[in-house]
């Protein structure tokens, strides 16, 4: 039955897995994007780590990916406080918005994208009023410019 | 499929090997996951909750630390006697114990109760988030501590991310500010991305031989590298080299080594100086023992092998004879480091030049300093194969320097958190006249700058002194001389350059005129703030004078490369 | 055990097959189903990778992630399979696609990169893909069938072996003195790093009790004024609020 070379061809759907998943890392500019291409990348080493797992007869390549899985959950945790911390901040998910930090010489990556929907008058969600307005501070509720 | 008889011989083995040979050895780590668990249960309970966490924290790494120091004194060869390798395999393989984990682990232990109360008195976390923050911080000393001890690829990969997942949130900890969240936005991405590929290498490497524990690796590379005369390797280099330069990837970017650097610059600016601090000094010093456990692990086959203890000179001959087999894989790794150094020492001074923000000058400095630390690491990997009582001093030489590291680094993090605090700024050009007002403290900023560009009566001096012999003794000994001799003059000529940046911040502090308006109050050297910045700044001085004993510690870890 | 799992998924395929009457034995379905699978999890990868959609993307990694779980199944490897399909497809991406939709309310964002970008983008990746598939072609031995056939289903080895105990040996062709590594360090340690990055998160979800600005707020407020000038740091005006019913859903709705 296993005339096929398991190895080989599972070591190369690995490789276009993960190359997939770098490409998609270093291209696309959405920060939630970004962390599935992370994910992505993982499971091109998952995929040849298995591989190899049965090539050798050995059971560590499987642990081994049980362990990738773990870790990369936790990863996915923490990137999705980010990026909703993030959200709330800037009301938008583009990674360009990000450049405070930078060498003080360098210029900003310009986009001419971005003031497009900057301009956009924002959209609220309309819903008819019911009850009386909860108490607190109306200015502390979140008000996004864009969503 | 073992018979139900086995199992239980399966067991017991199991059961001993755990309890009686490991966990012993594994008491600091223990200590740490303990004070991790106590400082949420602190949370749960009222009469706890008025105890401060930072207490619980800095009692738990009060044991660490003893602990840490009673395994270091233990080791064979502790004060003159002559320094034995000895290493031994705990939990199955996966990590291993000898003098450079006893060091390391020791060191990071000292930096975590220096590091408490520096953080307590700074106020960074206040008393809501302190019990997170310590939480973090241990999380991430544990994940360092395995990194240092690490003999298994797996331990490597669940290393690095326990130490990487929480620096990340640690790298976020100003919630209430943009640049905090862009420095955690952006190491996190970097990071995600840099460990993937780390762990495509890896899957590389483990798979082309056979195996993730790194002495079997190590063999199995000498079998490969025997079979090269015989010309059927077919296209096995190719693969080595890859998985190679990925692994390396992953370590580059732990250390911020150019060209994988530019997340080190921005993540200090926007996270607090505090976490700086740890992120440069704790995380920079596992990073390198990681860097000289895969070097040694797969440069040079240990002695002993497991199992074959009754006939250790004959399994010291085969060795020896992998050892030599290894030769080409060392030079490959003793040109990726030092090309690395070369490049990371430069261009981490250069780029120091312009800038304005404190934090991100001590970055770039943190950058240089990885490129010295990579020197020597180079050079004790060129050595290792022909000479190695050389690359014993050249080891002792990177981890002399990690010591005196830990001062003068968190010192000068330690000055710029309390400068904030007193000046409400973080540039340089707020610095102006401080002499007038705190001239304690810019005694302590210039002792801890001059001994970080390394020169004389301070501790950094002898630290950049015996990396340099170092070099020179590899370029008399080994055989990468060229790239020996190019690593020592970039090294000096980076010195000269470093002189420039250092000292622009104390010309700021003494020569410019005061400001009139300026905000906050003066920082005396009499107060807690004084205090920490004093211990810090003290043990620059004496190690400087009296570096002798510190060196022989370092010597024991050295002995770890034989 | 593969064949097991192999004939069970390929009986299925099957059904519509004999109907066709094509001679089925001549078929190796191990190949067919892996043809099968690694194409769906490389043109759902493809799809990640471009689409343009955050919804849709999410999608593709799902489907993406499901049929690599089937490539798992296929290399015997059942328990990293069923573990592929409930941890990382039902949990990791749930939560993700959780993030997607807390972020997008109004119609979906689309950031589409430059076609420079995309055109440097496919340059590197190709050569990235080349340099891979080259190491991966490049070793003879490594086109022939694996050493072993797995003959036991893995999870009671896989178990053991996370609670340290090895009971299947190390394989034929390994070299002696080998050393058989039970992993149940990494098994207990990761439940600390779970529980500090679970903390970690928490931390940074929650929000923070304190009204007085801390003396590093202050500070950091008096920076941003001095960066105001960039445009996204401080939005220009926000819109007049139209009335105390939208306050109340856009404060409600969060």
């Amino acid at each position: 039955m296993m005339s096929l070379p398991m190895l080989h061809n599972a070591l190369l759907v690995g490789a276009m897995l993960f190359s997939l998943g770098l490409v998609g890392i270093l291209t696309r500019r959405n920060l939630i994007v970004m962390f599935l291409c992370a994910e992505l990348m993982l499971q091109g080493v998952s995929v040849s780590l298995v591989a190899w797992s049965r090539y050798h007869g050995d059971w560590g390549g499987q642990v081994l990916v049980i362990f990738v899985l773990t870790v990369a959950a936790c990863e996915a945790a923490v990137a999705l406080v980010f990026v909703l911390q993030a959200f709330a901040r800037t009301g938008r998910l583009d990674a360009a918005a990000w450049q405070t930090l930078r060498e003080a010489t360098l210029p900003r990556v310009m986009d001419s994208k971005l003031p497009a929907d900057d301009t956009l008058a924002p959209s609220w969600p309309t819903l008819s009023p019911a009850g009386v307005l909860p108490p607190g501070d109306p200015q502390e509720s979140l008000q996004r410019e864009h969503v | 499929m073992n018979s139900v008889s086995d199992l239980g011989s399966i067991v017991s083995r199991s059961l001993h090997d755990t309890l009686a040979l490991s966990l012993p050895l594994f008491r600091p780590e223990l200590c740490l996951a303990v004070t991790v668990v106590l400082l949420l249960l602190c949370r749960m309970l009222p009469v706890l909750k008025m105890l401060d966490s930072a207490w619980v924290a800095l009692g738990g790494a009060a044991f660490a630390l003893f602990y840490a120091w009673s395994d270091l004194r233990g080791l064979p060869g502790w004060l003159g006697g002559d320094a034995l390798a000895s290493r031994q395999e705990i939990f199955t393989g996966l990590l291993v114990f000898d003098s450079l984990t006893a060091y390391i682990r020791l060191l990071l232990m000292a930096f975590l109760v220096l590091y408490i109360p520096f953080t307590k008195v700074s106020g960074i976390p206040d008393r809501e988030d302190g019990a997170d923050f310590y939480t973090l911080v241990l999380g991430a000393t544990l994940g360092m501590c395995l990194m240092a001890s690490a003999n298994h690829l797996l331990m490597v990969f669940m290393a690095v991310e326990m130490a990487s997942v929480p620096s990340y949130a640690l790298a976020g900890l100003l919630k209430g500010r943009r640049a905090s969240s862009e420095a955690a936005i952006k190491y996190a991405v970097y990071g995600a991305g840099a460990s993937g590929i780390m762990l495509y290498g890896m899957s590389l490497l483990a798979g082309l031989l056979g195996s993730c524990h790194l002495p079997t690796m190590a063999r199995q590379l000498a079998g490969l590298a025997g079979a090269i005369p015989a010309g059927n390797l077919g296209g096995v280099e190719m693969v080595l080299v890859l998985g190679g330069l990925m692994l390396a990837v992953g370590l580059a970017f732990k250390l911020s080594a150019v060209p994988f650097h530019f997340w080190c610059p921005d993540v200090f600016e926007g996270a607090a100086a505090e976490v700086g601090g740890f992120l440069s000094v704790a995380s920079k010093t596992a990073a390198v023992a990681l860097l000289l456990r895969i070097a040694f692990g797969l440069g040079m086959p240990v002695a002993v092998l497991p199992g074959a203890d009754s006939s250790s000179a004959l399994a010291g001959q085969a060795a020896a004879l992998q050892g030599a087999l290894l030769g080409d894989a060392r030079h490959f790794m003793v040109a990726t480091i030092g090309l690395m150094a070369a490049l990371t020492c430069t261009l981490g001074n250069l780029a120091a030049y312009g800038q304005n923000n404190m934090k991100r000058l001590l970055a770039y400095s943190t950058i240089a300093h990885a490129g010295y630390l990579l020197m020597g690491v180079a050079a004790a990997v060129a050595l290792s194969g022909s000479h190695p009582a050389s690359a014993r001093t050249a080891v002792s030489a990177v981890a002399f320097y990690l010591a005196t590291y830990l001062f003068m680094n968190l010192g000068a993090f330690a000055i710029v958190a309390f400068l904030r605090n007193a000046l409400r700024s973080e540039e340089i050009a707020s610095y102006a006249g401080l002499i007038r007002t705190s001239p304690g403290i810019v005694v302590a900023t210039g002792v801890v700058l001059v001994s970080l560009i390394g020169l004389p009566p301070l501790a950094g001096f002898w630290s950049k002194f015996l990396i340099f012999s170092a070099l020179v003794e590899a370029i008399s000994l080994s055989a990468e001389r060229p790239l020996m001799l190019v690593l020592l003059v970039v090294g000096g000529l980076n010195t000269v350059f470093s002189l420039y940046y250092y000292l622009r911040v104390l010309k700021v502090m003494t020569f410019d005129p005061l400001p009139a308006d300026r905000p906050g109050e003066a920082l005396s050297l009499v107060s807690f703030p004084g205090a920490i910045v004093t211990a810090l700044a003290v043990p620059v001085v004496m190690l400087g004078i009296f570096w002798s004993g510190l060196y022989a510690c370092a010597q024991l870890a050295g002995a770890f490369a034989s | 055990m593969g064949n097991e799992s192999m004939i069970s998924l390929s009986g299925m395929v099957m059904a519509p097959v004999l109907a066709a009457g094509l001679p089925l034995a001549a078929i190796n379905w191990h190949s067919v189903l892996f043809l099968l699978f690694a194409s769906l999890a490389s043109i759902f990868a493809v799809g990640v990778v471009l689409a343009d959609n955050v919804v849709r993307m999410a999608l593709y990694l799902v489907f993406s992630l499901a049929a690599t779980a089937g490539l798992f199944f296929l290399a015997g490897a059942e328990f990293i399979g069923a573990m592929q399909l409930m941890i990382y497809v039902g949990g990791t991406l749930v939560l993700l696609v959780f993030g997607v939709m807390l972020t997008a309310q109004a119609p979906f964002v689309s950031i589409k990169p430059s076609a420079a970008d995309r055109a440097l983008a496919g340059l590197a990746g190709s050569s990235l893909l080349v340099v891979l598939l080259a190491a991966a072609l490049s070793v003879d031995s490594w086109q022939r069938p694996g050493l072993s056939e797995v003959t036991a289903p893995t999870a009671t080895p896989l178990g053991m072996a996370l609670l340290g105990m090895r009971v299947d040996g190390p394989a034929a062709g390994a070299a002696t003195g080998a050393v058989a590594n039970g992993y149940l360090l990494p098994f207990e340690i990761v439940s600390i790093h779970l529980l500090v990055v679970l903390v970690g998160a928490a931390y940074l979800a929650r929000a923070k009790r304190r009204r007085t600005p801390r003396p590093i707020d202050a500070a950091a407020s008096a920076v941003s004024v001095v960066e105001g000038s960039t445009r996204v740091e401080l939005p220009a005006a926000l819109p007049p609020r139209s009335g105390s019913a939208s306050a109340l859903v856009s404060g409600g709705s969060k």
